[in-house]
């Protein structure tokens, strides 16, 4: 058994849905973890896209089609070609992918456009996972910021008379502290685009975190025009996306088939023919 | 920062058919989005910078096909179809992809102010119900528009491998929906209007390589002559011989010049041939300035 550590960066908006309708201003919702609401890319909608349909065809015998039921599992049954007997050709996969969990959100900035941010929470979690699965946790400590603070690298680009100003919140800059761990996030995540990221990464509270999760998320309004009249038809109706430039990390666990996650980009998640949920692969190869 | 995303972006779709849209009359798109001001316009939601929605493009294409009078099934193969319940029919998505369209990275001030005159508030407010008169008073409604001479790039894919014309198709017909019919908000106010380029065929870029190659070769004996400060200005010479060339032409020989140049310690900022040199190498053709 073996583990790695994945990282994704999304380059459109991208909106894994859940098809629901949150009965709330927004009628297309992200997919958000139940606990945290923090928003996610569920591991079928990464397996999905990876198995892109191979091996699907209980009929099909080829070496392609074997190999993708190895890593990705089948389950089905087929004629035997001689007795016309049905067997159960079920499998199970080889490859476990986990939920890609938010490592870095991106939220508007009143000054250097927008920051990665993070939260002791999210740091912690990933920690622990890395352990589980018996890779190298994080060296540097994970300090705690206050309700009102906001951990920054000493080379920032995010600050603004003292503060951070996110969207409508107000930090306190503070760039004592978290150099060690910005510094080592960076090369785990952006290595050789590390300083892109360290100058706009800010560690905030978990609460904080929370709320950029929930209403922080970019909203696109969609109508469907009538083609003759140019009037609206439908709509609008809202749509919620999780923004470009958002870091994910998931985990790949298992005996074979790794392989298939080397591959620098990947497209998922709903509203695909507009161009959204394009992914690139980011270091991760621990 | 939004160059570098720009070039991870154009990396990871290499393989897709670009469309080089340049607004020719202002752009009001996203009119009815959220914004400090009153009116909004479609902002990148990370980089802040405009762009087209991929979405508002499919929707323009979506016009294109009905007025083309496309079958049902290229209709279906552009732009999906509905599911429709009379017939069981689940409907499918659409075959292509439509990127939204990011703005040119040489592009740096792409904003104008704009102003709507509302003459008749009342008038439209009820819906009709109180008449129009000459006595109203007019209600001007600053908003910001995208100003004309702006670049967009608007990649459109087809994950199909075995159905690579289709995305050109589509390309050409967004192309013809970008000139006529208009992108936006307020087109028959004449908003929302472009000209179209293609990016480069796979053939033009042959054809390009080849001439370039020929002239770096007859360049080549010039290049080498300079050797010291005395023959550096050959350099602006060369250069400005290959100013009128197109940029995939001229690229190979400039980079060869200025690593002559660099090798004999003549690369000097303040030199006119380096700021020249460094100005074609950048290309910033069809960019807005």
């Amino acid at each position: 058994m073996q583990a790695k550590l994945i990282f994704w960066q999304a380059l459109t908006p991208v909106h894994p849905g859940t098809g629901q309708d949150s009965s709330s201003v927004i009628d297309l919702p992200v997919a958000r973890e139940a606990a945290t609401g923090f928003p996610v890319i569920p591991a079928s909608s990464l397996k999905g896209v990876l198995r892109d349909g191979r091996g699907m065809d209980a009929e099909d015998e080829s070496e392609a089609a074997l190999a993708a039921r190895k890593v990705f599992g089948f389950a089905g049954r087929k004629k035997k070609k001689d007795s016309g007997e049905e067997e159960d050709i079920s499998q199970a996969a080889e490859l476990t992918l986990t939920d890609a969990r938010v490592l870095f959100l991106p939220v508007r900035s009143y000054a250097g456009t927008f920051a990665f941010i993070t939260c002791p929470l999210v740091l912690e979690r990933l920690n622990r996972d890395l352990k589980a699965l018996g890779l190298p946790g994080l060296q540097s400590p994970i300090p705690t910021p206050q309700q009102t603070e906001a951990l920054l690298a000493q080379e920032t680009e995010i600050v603004h008379n003292g503060q951070v100003i996110l969207e409508d919140i107000d930090l306190t800059a503070q760039r004592e502290g978290a150099e060690a761990l910005i510094q080592e996030l960076g090369q785990m995540v952006f290595d050789p685009e590390a300083a892109y990221f360290q100058r706009r990464f800010a560690l905030v509270s978990n609460d904080v975190f929370s709320y950029f999760c929930e209403m922080g998320l970019e909203i696109i309004a969609r109508v469907q025009l009538n083609p003759a009249q140019k009037t609206v038809e439908e709509g609008p109706w809202y749509e919620e996306a999780i923004p470009a430039e958002t870091v994910f990390s998931c985990f790949a666990i298992g005996k074979s088939g790794f392989e298939e996650l080397n591959r620098p980009y990947l497209q998922l998640g709903g509203q695909a023919s507009v161009g959204r949920g394009l992914l690139r692969r980011l270091g991760g190869s621990q | 920062m939004y160059k570098l995303a720009f070039g991870r972006w154009r990396e990871s779709l290499k393989d897709a058919v670009w469309l080089e849209a340049t607004t020719k009359t202002p752009l009001a798109i996203g009119l009815g989005n959220a914004s400090p001001i009153e009116n909004g316009l479609a902002i990148h939601h990370t980089y802040g910078v405009p762009y087209l929605p991929g979405s508002a493009l499919k929707g323009l294409l979506r016009r294109v096909a009905e007025r083309f009078g496309l079958s049902e099934q290229e209709k279906a193969v552009l732009l999906g179809e509905g599911p429709d319940p009379k017939q069981k029919k689940q409907g499918n998505a659409a075959y292509l992809v439509y990127w939204d369209g990011w703005l040119e990275l040489a592009c740096t001030q792409p904003f104008q102010f704009d102003v709507i005159t509302v003459h008749h508030r009342e008038y439209y407010g009820k819906k009709g119900a109180v008449w129009p008169t000459d006595f109203d008073d007019p209600n001007p409604v600053a908003f910001l528009s995208v100003r004309p001479g702006v670049k967009f790039w608007i990649p459109i894919t087809c994950p199909a491998q075995d159905a690579q014309d289709w995305p050109y198709k589509a390309a050409e017909m967004l192309a013809w929906g970008l000139e006529n019919l208009g992108l936006g908000g307020k087109t028959n106010a004449g908003y929302g209007y472009f000209t179209c380029d293609f990016g480069k065929s796979a053939e033009e870029e042959a054809r390009e390589r080849e001439e370039s190659a020929k002239l770096l070769e007859s360049l080549t004996p010039e290049i080498e002559k300079i050797q010291n400060s005395g023959s550096a200005n050959k350099a602006l010479q060369i250069a400005r011989q290959l100013r009128e060339k197109p940029a995939g032409v001229r690229k190979p020989i400039l980079e060869r010049l200025k690593q002559q140049l660099v090798s004999k310690n003549l690369w000097k900022e303040d030199k006119e041939y380096t700021k020249l040199i460094d100005k074609l190498l950048k290309d910033i053709k069809g960019g807005c300035k």
